[in-house]
């Protein structure tokens, strides 16, 4: 069996297993089913629900629902929008904290987990069984999605949906960038280290910076300098290219980070101040157009 | 003015000054909120034919607020039904459901609680009404304009407001959780599919409250509410029912969404609408004749 191995991935693994598949894999799939327990290291951050509503919701797409989970302050409703796209490991409590952390910030945050349809990642802790599921996502798919959160998030009466930015980590800021291609309504967008470019197939028969041109959202790319699986010159590519398009845009590159920087749970990647400059970053984007 | 409530509730209410501003809105006028354009074409409508039916003026602590009651024409001592509005305020959908309870025999009445913030049926979109009118109207004042508007079904000589029974839906729907437990004259409530939070920052979220909702409540959700997550639903019944209160019967509809019995829009489920509808005209029956 041949597994491709994602910029994204590959990026996550500690250096020393990078040539040695098998316990590659098992090293991963540790990481996973860290990510499953809470808290899984000293430094995981764990926010509490005090001053916000933060639930377990069931989102209706197209062809059924998406498990989905959402955060919004207590009162004061509605609340500018945060779409999220989690990494591959679905809906942990990572990704969890990150939708209360922007409910702490004002914002009404919501992330669908995008392959419910088939199974819970969170029950995985096998990474050669999380690849085949994310890797066949269809894009088209994929933006469908998450434009039924927005309309469930309208739908609530507690999001205003004229203002919605979007944010997302490792896979899920490769979605994010797929996302803002495609629905210029949003107002502004902030990817963590996720792929730009990567092999064309069935599934995502065109990468980011294939899209780079019809960009019309404002691109906060916050990136690792030491990234093992996406190349700084890559990434630099892309927001030139965002640039010559007429996207406002900016390229922030923590040049001692790896990738997964902001990932609290996985204490290989994290990368405190890093992490926690890149967030500040993140809200004074999303304030300065709007959201 | 004198409030026909006993001095004892008073102390209920939070002490909060009540605005200052007068009534913006005097007149509820006809139609369907701008913002709920166009209506569907199942939208029901009932005549006002063997009833008086139309505005009134409700005397609040600081100015009149008006108000849309319907009774049969024939007759007197109505048991009394507060009927509380949407988002949208008084309009053509509330007066219809005012108008179907009087059908029924009752002394129904929808005052137009947001008319001192504003008229939501004149703004297009749902945020700017939530922001510049919902978010205005705190329950403190909500509560204090509900007492006025039960003294002023005595007043008339129509109603009999000591049976008296409260229904609402969505903004309403809460508003019926909370003024049930604010005031212990209510019979019989029937919150339909309310929100479980608090809109206005500093208000109580319904669930804080669920300890004094003692009167028979009659809870009618949606288990695919987009704004209500079926867990929320379960907390606040089990809450009710932990405060002691026996005559609970909340009721999830598998599937359905928020608004299921707005006639006028694309949420109405005709077949949950219609349930609802029977389960609450039995309730009422059942509780204040």
């Amino acid at each position: 069996m041949k597994l491709e191995l994602e910029d994204d991935v590959r990026g996550m693994l500690p250096e020393r297993s990078v040539d040695r598949r098998d316990f590659l894999w098992t090293a991963l799939g540790a990481s996973a089913a860290l990510a499953v327990a809470s808290p899984t290291s000293a430094q995981q951050i764990t926010t509490d629900t005090s001053g916000i509503d933060a639930s377990d919701v069931s989102i209706p797409v197209a062809n059924g629902q998406l498990r989905g989970y959402r955060a919004m302050p207590l009162a004061g409703a509605p609340f500018p929008t945060v779409l999220v796209a989690a990494e591959i490991f679905g809906l942990n409590p990572y990704v969890k904290d990150v939708c209360r952390r922007l409910a702490k910030a004002g914002y009404y945050a919501i992330v669908p987990d995008l392959y419910s349809r088939t199974v819970d990642l969170t029950t995985i802790t096998n990474i050669a069984e999380i690849m085949p599921v994310v890797n066949s996502k269809y894009d088209s798919e994929l933006i469908g999605d998450y434009d039924a959160t927005v309309e469930f998030a309208r739908a609530s009466f507690n999001a205003d949906v004229s203002r919605v930015a979007m944010t997302g980590f490792c896979r899920g800021g490769r979605t994010t960038l797929i996302y803002a291609a495609a629905q210029p309504s949003l107002k502004a967008v902030a990817a963590w280290y996720g792929p730009v470019g990567g092999q064309p197939n069935a599934y995502t028969p065109r990468t980011a910076m294939d899209r780079a041109a019809e960009f019309k959202v404002p691109v906060l790319g916050l990136y690792g300098g030491k990234d093992a699986g996406i190349p700084v010159e890559q990434v630099e590519k892309f927001f030139a290219a965002l640039k010559a398009s007429g996207t406002p845009s900016e390229l922030v590159v923590y040049p001692d980070a790896g990738h997964g920087f902001h990932a609290d749970f996985r204490p290989d990647n994290y990368r405190k101040a890093d992490a926690e400059s890149a967030w500040s970053r993140m809200l004074a984007w999303f304030r300065k157009y709007g959201v | 003015m004198t409030l026909q409530v006993d001095s004892h509730l008073d102390s209920l209410v939070p002490p909060r000054e009540l605005t200052r501003r007068g009534f913006i809105v005097t007149s509820l006028g006809a139609g369907f909120a701008l913002s709920v354009l166009p209506v569907s074409a199942q939208t029901i409508t009932t005549p006002a034919d063997g009833l008086i039916a139309g505005e009134v003026k409700v005397k609040t602590k600081d100015g009149e607020m008006v108000a849309y009651r319907a009774m049969p024409a024939a007759g007197s001592n109505f048991p009394t039904i507060l009927v509380i509005s949407e988002v949208w305020g008084v309009h053509e959908y509330i007066a219809d459901v005012t108008r179907r309870f009087a059908k029924l025999g009752y002394f129904a009445i929808a005052p137009e609680l947001f008319a001192r913030a504003g008229d939501p049926r004149k703004i297009s979109d749902i945020p700017t009404i939530l922001k510049d009118i919902v978010q205005k109207t705190p329950d403190a004042q909500v509560m204090s304009d509900l007492d006025a508007t039960v003294a002023y079904a005595k007043t008339t000589g129509k109603a009999d407001t000591a049976k008296l029974g409260i229904t609402g839906f969505c903004w309403g729907g809460r508003v019926t959780l909370m003024y049930t437990a604010h005031n212990p004259g209510v019979k019989a409530a029937v919150a339909w599919y309310g929100s479980l939070r608090s809109f206005v920052p500093g208000d109580k979220a319904p669930i804080d409250v669920a300890a004094q909702i003692k009167a028979p409540l009659l809870a009618l959700y949606g288990g695919a509410d987009s704004g209500i997550p079926n867990p929320d639903q379960e907390k606040m019944r089990d809450a009710v029912k932990a405060g002691g209160n026996a005559n609970v019967e909340w009721v999830i509809y598998p599937d359905t969404p928020h608004a299921f019995h707005a006639d006028y829009r694309p949420s109405y489920r005709k077949e949950q609408a219609e349930d609802g509808w029977k389960r609450a005209s039995a309730w009422f029956k059942k509780y204040l004749g």
